[in-house]
């Protein structure tokens, strides 16, 4: 298992490079002198050429590569100049991830918990106005994004009856209950789109699974249905799902930089967007990054479980 | 917008050897079913509606009557005012066009980039095709609004730089679509005998393979286009993407919601359209990907 | 190597008594009947062979006495008794608590009949885990047992592999150790051993054969190859277009056949006993369901048909002759056939 971890691993490197060179690069895209437009308009020489030799711009490209190289495999990624300088921008990363994990494990959870069971419901009865709806409610909430969907909760949910906060952010160290009541409404926002996915796939893969000669052989055994399906059948439709839910990782990442704007949340996201306004550019480049490798990060993970739902995926 | 797990396939369409009988075929089998129609129709209304709809508009898209802001709908405004006393129905007209066109602008870069790299990835294996895989593994990784905003923060904001990024991070989706279609084709008897007969790369390429990924490619563009809108729809709503005085959407739902507390309505119209448009566009793909895989053999 | 030496048990303990079973669909509209009027029986410790072509309905009448009967298909009428009591007007529920326990089925192509995420041990030990009762240890345990019983080797081993690491015969013994699990005393074969090898084929018939022996098991055996039935079916069915055209031991039916059906299945196998008897000399093809003509439904391909007597009317399925009073005393089961001209022809069968 190692080996294989190892193994994609390495065969992510080039990617990996790939990302950095891309993140890298973000700081050439500026037209003009990026140390004065991070400097500001008021900004002395002086500053102006400090702000220089903090972004490294005093050296040739090679060497700042190699640079920014050094800082990914130290673990700093860089270090801000405007909104912490001198920090490291892995730290600012650290410090919003808590929010936005909280937020992205709660919107996947919110999700798989609503999408498999509609899945499941609308594969069994396959055909029935219960499976067109499903379809027809699944077209529509894929036009519905959350930046959408963000604000007419508040409006409905936050302003008109003040059933749950509007914005801000609580940590789980304030309890439970609280923890949740904050991140429940940025969270739906996001998961919208996800249960549509993933529902959609839950459907699919187990109409296909349900048409197979084992299934058969489970009805022929005598069990319940429940156990036809929960067990014999959901193992086998499980890997397009999960593919799926890999898939949505990268939609939810996006979700979370409008969601936090929204609902005023400390999270990466929000982190980003401030970022990007304020010129901060170390700290956007470690926000790509960081971004690219938790994508990779999930991929990986998404391939390690299909061992465990097919052996027949297993090596040796 | 589906995510699809594999590119669609033009499965029932058989492999095509003249281009020019098969551009009138593929649209008819694309137009095969009548939802698709409809949903077709609908479109084009929309974008009749989105160009023309500014210049009958009594209103500028930037009149502003400070006096009357955050107006309730009434016979002078059809859909009320904004913060800024603007007509909100002239806004929306605005913001639709400018939406179409940015995700013309996103989902045309995405073609252009991945499209021919995928065709000849898929039609000869090679060291090419992997250089093209990892770069194509690189952009899927990048999730499409922190590259947008990210690109945006660095060049300068502004709709087109935002969509050009945008359109860079869809265009693994067709460089996926082109490299399948041009994989099975490849293999086909009939471009055996092609390439026996003497006819260049290019040549195949264009006339035969090509042929073939038109269909794919165009279900491909209309689930595209829905992301590259919304994509576009949120930057602006985070005030990186248009700025005055252009309109978009995505700043009218800015706007509003900033607003919120003061007048409740002004939300719905900018969400609502988006979600109109997005869902046809949507609809039109779930249309012509089902006559892909149907051959257009049904009705 | 045949076995209708053998004397099936003579009392009348008929285990699964099929009477007048008719399954069919609707079709935009119409009523197409796949199954009609069939009635076959199966007592205690006997082995009973379904035999027909693909389509002639053996299948679906296993399928519905086993309460599996897909989707679009119904049952329209007739009954179907299991140690007295009629599953078609039986609570599901009730129904289902049978399968598996009282009543097992095994199917063609084991391998794709075995869920592929779970070792083949978890398989056989879950029906005694959920009808049984038993903690995991125990079902474990007795799954081992059930393994060495359908002679696999290292059945400890084993027990933890998943089915892709098995090869075709061993997947069937899987399927029948699955079978087999909770005692049941009706056993459904449908065409066990059509997907096998040869050799592979005799294994598992031999290994299914001394399994009926030890555990007194009725079996219902379908299948479209009269070799297999020659070697191992006390008594035999013949199905035809949806119905049964004859029905007797075995050895009978081989000796005298009565139906020319079952007579041109039988002329067409190169050498009895040889597995892997094929049709295909019998001129013409079957009638489809919904498509059945009036009168005999062989008659378009029949050497003795008679215009105006075999096309006329429905022809009943009756008792041979003289079997009709034996079968009254003895409480054998008649032998039958759906012959308009049974009592005058004189078809030649294999000694």
């Amino acid at each position: 298992m190692t080996r294989f971890v190892a193994w994609r691993v390495l065969g992510m490197l080039p990617i990996i490079l790939l990302v950095t060179l891309v993140s890298f690069l973000l700081l050439e895209l500026v037209p003009g002198d990026p140390a004065r437009l991070v400097a500001g308009d008021l900004a002395t020489p002086e500053q102006v050429e400090a702000t220089r030799v903090s972004l490294g711009l005093d050296r040739n490209v090679v060497v700042r590569y190699i640079a920014y190289l050094g800082s990914v495999v130290t673990g700093s990624f860089g270090e801000s100049v405007v909104l912490q300088p001198g920090r490291g921008a892995m730290d600012l990363i650290l410090q919003a991830l808590p929010v936005t994990l909280s937020l992205t494990v709660v919107s996947l959870v919110i999700a798989v918990v609503v999408a498999v069971p509609l899945g499941v419901a609308a594969a069994l009865r396959r055909g029935s106005w219960v499976d067109q709806v499903l379809n027809g409610l699944t077209s529509l909430s894929l036009a519905l994004p959350p930046f959408v969907i963000g604000p007419l909760l508040v409006t409905v949910l936050a302003v008109t009856y003040n059933l749950f906060p509007a914005v801000g952010y609580q940590p789980l160290s304030a309890g439970f209950p609280v923890w949740f009541a904050y991140l429940l409404l940025p969270a739906l926002a996001i998961a919208v789109n996800p249960i549509a996915e993933i529902g959609r796939q839950v459907r699919g893969s187990l109409v296909d699974v349900l048409d197979q000669s084992y299934i058969r052989t489970a009805n022929a055994k005598g069990l319940s249905t429940t156990r036809v399906v929960g067990k014999h059948a959901i193992k086998n439709a499980a890997i397009p799902a999960v593919t799926v839910l890999g898939l949505q990782v990268t939609r939810v990442i996006g979700g979370t930089v409008v969601v936090e704007i929204i609902f005023a949340m400390p999270g990466i996201g929000a982190l980003a967007v401030n970022s990007v306004l304020s010129h901060d550019f170390p700290v956007v480049q470690a926000l790509v990054l960081f971004s690219a490798l938790a994508v990779l990060a999930t991929n990986l993970l998404v391939d390690l479980s299909y061992g465990y739902f097919d052996p027949r995926l297993r090596k040796g | 917008m589906t995510t699809t797990i594999e590119p669609p396939r033009a499965g029932g369409a058989p492999v095509r050897s003249t281009p020019h009988r098969a551009r009138f075929r593929t649209a008819r089998m694309l137009l095969s079913e009548r939802r698709t129609r409809v949903v077709l129709a609908l479109l084009v209304l929309l974008v009749l509606v989105a160009f023309v709809g500014p210049l009958l508009s009594p209103y500028g898209s930037n009149e502003q009557d400070l006096l009357g802001r955050l107006q309730p709908p009434s016979g002078a405004h059809w859909l009320g005012t904004d913060s800024l006393g603007r007509d909100i129905l002239t806004l929306v007209l605005h913001g639709t066009r400018l939406s179409l066109l940015a995700g013309l602008l996103a989902v045309g870069t995405a073609v252009v980039l991945g499209t021919p790299a995928g065709l000849l990835a898929g039609y000869r294996a090679g060291p090419f095709g992997a250089i093209t895989n990892t770069v194509s593994d690189t952009l899927l990784a990048l999730p499409p609004l922190v590259l947008a905003l990210a690109v945006v923060g660095a060049y300068g904001g502004g709709v087109v730089p935002a969509m050009l990024a945008v359109g860079i991070t869809l265009s693994p989706r067709f460089y996926r679509v082109a490299r399948s279609v041009a994989a099975t084709v490849s293999k086909d008897a009939f471009v055996e005998a092609a390439r026996s007969i003497g006819c260049s790369t290019t040549r195949i390429l264009t006339r035969h393979v090509f042929a073939n990924a038109v269909a794919p490619i165009v279900v491909q563009v209309t689930f595209s286009i829905g992301l590259a809108i919304i994509a576009e729809a949120s930057l602006s709503f985070l005030g990186v993407g248009a700025a005055p005085p252009s309109v978009s959407l995505g700043t009218m739902a800015r706007d509003a919601f900033t607003h919120i507390r003061e007048a409740a309505f002004p939300i719905f119209p900018p969400c609502i359209v988006i979600a109109v448009i997005v869902f046809l566009f949507s609809s039109l793909g779930d249309g012509l990907r089902d006559a892909v895989v149907s051959g257009g053999r049904r009705t | 190597m045949t076995v209708t030496e053998d004397q099936a048990v003579g009392v009348d303990t008929a285990l699964l008594s099929v009477r007048d079973l008719s399954v069919g669909f609707r079709r935009r509209e119409a009523w197409v009947p796949i199954l009609d009027a069939v009635s076959f029986t199966v007592r205690a410790g006997e082995v009973v062979g379904l035999v027909g072509e693909s389509g002639s309905g053996k299948t679906v009448s296993s399928l519905t006495a086993m309460g599996l009967l897909p989707r679009p298909l119904e049952v329209a009428g007739g009954s179907i008794d299991f140690r007295g009591r009629d599953l078609l007007t039986m609570d599901p529920k009730q129904v289902r608590d049978l399968r598996g326990v009282q009543m097992s089925m095994i199917f063609q192509d084991a391998l794709r009949c075995l869920n592929p995420a779970f070792t083949v041990g978890d398989q056989i030990a879950e029906p005694l885990r959920v009808h049984s009762g038993m903690s995991r240890a125990q079902a474990g345990a007795r799954a081992v047992e059930l393994l060495e019983l359908v002679e696999i080797p290292r059945a400890k081993e084993r027990a933890s592999s998943y089915p892709h690491e098995l090869s075709g015969g061993m997947c069937q013994r899987v399927m029948i150790a699955i079978a087999l699990a909770c005692s049941p005393r009706l056993l459904i074969a449908d065409e066990p051993t059509t997907a096998l090898d040869v050799t592979v084929q005799r294994q598992v018939l031999r290994l299914l054969l001394r399994i009926q022996r030890e555990m007194d098991l009725g079996v219902l055996f379908i299948t479209h190859d009269l070799g297999v039935v020659a070697e191992i079916c006390h008594r035999t069915a013949v199905m035809y277009a949806g119905q049964i055209v004859e029905e007797g031991p075995t050895e009978e039916l081989f000796r005298r056949p009565r139906h020319p059906y079952t007579h041109g299945l039988i002329s067409s196998i190169p050498r009895l006993g040889d597995a892997g008897g094929r049709f295909g000399s019998i001129a013409g093809v079957v009638p489809k369901a919904g498509q059945w003509p009036d009168g005999c439904r062989f008659a378009s391909r029949c050497d003795h048909v008679e215009r105006g007597r075999c096309d006329v009317g429905r022809v009943p399925l009756e008792p041979t002759d003289g079997t009709a009073d034996t079968a009254r005393t003895t409480g054998e089961v008649p032998q039958r056939v759906r012959c308009v001209r049974a009592r005058e022809l004189s078809l030649e069968g294999v000694g």
